[in-house]
């Protein structure tokens, strides 16, 4: 069988292309400020995240953690500055890529879980049910419950189990450990580190609860009244500062 | 188009209790309405039966607006923007479900008022001559007054969509901003309109025979609708949506 | 398999070293294929990366060693192990001195001390 020149080519281009996605940050933040009213949730972020990390974000409430994870996702919009996803702005061509999980539930409440799965793989192709089936029952949920039945610990549970289902080149994940009781958090650190693909999955996790997190973290952002206070590797930090994450976290952002 | 029929579905399932509350309510008031039937009078009755018609345009309308308020009001509005659909693919799918809502809602009561009709020998009267009426001639008033009725409805819920998502740019006063932007809206709109159709009166008119004058009898009498003035309703709708779709994808907050 | 972790040092040496003295004490046979990256990596809650550095140091130390597509095996080289055995122990003993002679034992105290236990463990 002989290979066309035609095809040859758009096999060349389709390597190029995906290259280039995975070659260029996952995002970049330049100069990002976000004005409410008079308040700037964020003033003057400069970040670039590469694909393949995982990012701690950390910072007190009101640090401006949610916002610049919600403009990433494209559920706000910048007063100032450039966001890129992929090299492209927040649109419906990042959103097929991005998958946000929420502080609180964002889902419908008379959907079953079942019926939620399957509405959100009629809009991501790349949700597999066999994964979603591992990882409901991974996470202790049945299928009929419905949404709004749920428990706190169960509702965080089940973002994870639709965030992992997909396959999301990145991942914001906005207080995952918030308020959830300690076997649930233990079980949701070890499904994303479990599911983590780093060859081609970035994914950002923002908390103040750094201490249980911390080690799963490739690198971290410290985050204080909307500017980045610090950011670095997490074990070089460890290693020229002789602090913890969590220690740090006191020390920066006091 | 799949992912805007998959919206479209999941509207109109979250249009369902507002549609039964309707459906009770109808039916309740046809109940009533069917034991006044002799002391107010059969055919002032069936009259009264369609009255709900009028209603339902408003609460079309209405229903377009709540599909939209509800998004924020039950938090799932950050769900909803970070599925890879555009702004106008969201507006478009809520203004659809309401549509369809409005038009079966009408149906069930047109259909309810025909079986009334049709027990009018258990009454005690005659049915009307309806066979005898000159459809042939009604044709075009018929087309033409629905068609308007629809395109009030969109323009309505459009118009209620817009004014909400204005004031979804805000954090602060969102309600008061959207009162005052629906107000305006309607202003621009309607004065807008009238001011274009003048300029459009160039246009041919179109000659429709109306019924007229039910009490004394049944008489077609021949009505001019400018061209115009379709030509503007149209364009209207067109602006109107693509400003609510723009909202919703590039300045709404969630 | 538990990870005793304190986010105050390098994690990584922290898995190295918990591999080393497992290895030492023979929990890990020679020539036994150790878990992969992910699965220490799930079971620790701790970046697939820092481990995949432990695993790397631990290949420098002679102690593994990586085979392409197959894992990580411990080695068959029993001198090795045996040496590994021999510091373990003694970074253990320099340890235990620090500790025993802030208490202000001397020499003779500490011959006792171990005299003590040369019996009980016959």
């Amino acid at each position: 069988m002989s290979v066309t020149m035609q095809g040859q080519k758009q096999c060349q281009q389709a390597l190029a292309a995906v290259h280039a996605i995975y070659e260029q940050p996952a995002v970049e933040l330049t100069n990002l400020v976000k004005r409410y009213g008079l308040k700037r949730a964020l003033d003057g972020v400069d970040l670039t995240i590469e694909s393949g990390k995982v990012v701690g974000l950390l910072g007190h409430n009101g640090s401006g953690k949610t916002t610049m994870l919600k403009i990433i996702a494209g559920l706000r919009s910048p007063s100032s500055g450039t966001v890129k996803v992929f090299g492209m702005a927040p649109g419906v061509k990042t959103k097929q890529r991005v998958a946000f999980l929420p502080e609180v539930n964002a889902y419908y409440e008379w959907m079953t879980i079942d019926y939620l799965i399957d509405f959100a793989k009629s809009f991501h192709p790349d949700l597999s049910w066999e994964r979603a089936e591992v990882l409901k029952k991974f996470m202790d949920l049945k299928g009929e419950s419905k949404v709004g039945a749920l428990s706190k610990g169960q509702q965080a549970r089940l973002k994870l189990v639709i965030g992992l289902a997909r396959n999301a080149d990145l991942m914001l994940l906005d207080e995952p450990l918030a308020g959830i009781d300690p076997p649930s958090r233990a079980r949701i650190l070890q499904a994303l580190v479990g599911e983590f693909r780093q060859e081609h999955q970035t994914l950002i996790i923002s908390t103040h609860e750094v201490k249980e997190a911390e080690p799963i973290f490739d690198h971290v952002v410290f985050l204080r009244e909307g500017k980045v206070a610090l950011q670095g590797n997490a074990e070089a930090l460890r290693d020229s500062t002789g602090h913890s994450m969590e220690e740090l976290f006191g020390e920066v952002l006091e | 188009m799949k992912l805007f029929f998959s919206l479209y579905l999941k509207e109109l399932r979250a249009s369902r209790g507002n549609f039964l509350i309707f459906l009770a309510a109808i039916a309740a008031l046809d109940v009533f309405l069917m034991t006044r039937a002799a002391s107010w009078g059969y055919w002032n009755v069936l009259a009264a039966s369609f009255v709900p018609l009028a209603l339902l345009i408003f609460l079309g309308m209405l229903q377009a607006l709540l599909l939209v308020r509800d998004e924020w009001k039950a938090g799932t509005a950050p769900f909803l923007r970070s599925l890879p659909i555009s702004g106008w693919g969201i507006v478009g799918a809520k203004m659809l479900a309401a549509f369809t809502s409005w038009v079966a809602m009408s149906l069930v009561t047109l259909a309810l008022s025909g079986i009334f009709h049709a027990c009018a020998p258990w009454f005690g009267m005659e049915w009307l001559p309806l066979a005898e009426l000159p459809w042939s001639r009604m044709i075009g008033f018929i087309v033409i007054f629905v068609l308007g009725i629809m395109g009030a409805v969109t323009f309505g819920g459009l118009i209620l969509q817009s004014a909400y998502l204005l004031g979804r740019i805000v954090n602060r006063f969102s309600g008061l901003l959207s009162a005052i932007a629906g107000v305006g809206l309607m202003y621009v709109a309607t004065r807008g309109g009238d001011w274009l159709a003048g300029v459009l009166s160039f246009l041919p008119v179109i000659t429709v025979e109306v019924p007229f004058n039910w009490s004394e009898g049944f008489a077609l009498v021949p009505q001019t609708v400018p061209s115009g003035a379709i030509v503007v309703l149209v364009l209207e709708l067109a602006l109107l949506f693509w400003a609510a779709g723009w909202l919703m994808e590039k300045r709404a907050e969630s | 398999m538990r990870f005793k972790i304190d986010e105050g040092s390098p994690i990584y040496r922290q898995i190295l070293e918990t591999f080393i003295r497992q290895i030492a004490c023979g929990q890990w046979s020679p020539g036994e294929k150790l878990p992969s990256i992910r699965e220490v990596a799930e079971m620790a809650r701790v970046n697939p990366n820092t481990i995949a550095r432990a695993f790397q140091e631990l290949e420098r130390t002679g102690l593994a060693e990586t085979k392409r597509g197959e894992g990580t095996f411990v080695t068959t080289d029993s001198n090795a192990i045996a040496e590994c055995r021999e510091d373990t122990a003694r970074q253990i003993w320099t340890e235990f001195l620090e500790k025993i002679r802030e208490l202000g034992f001397t020499n003779a105290e500490i011959k006792r001390l171990a005299s003590g236990l040369k019996e009980e463990s016959v």
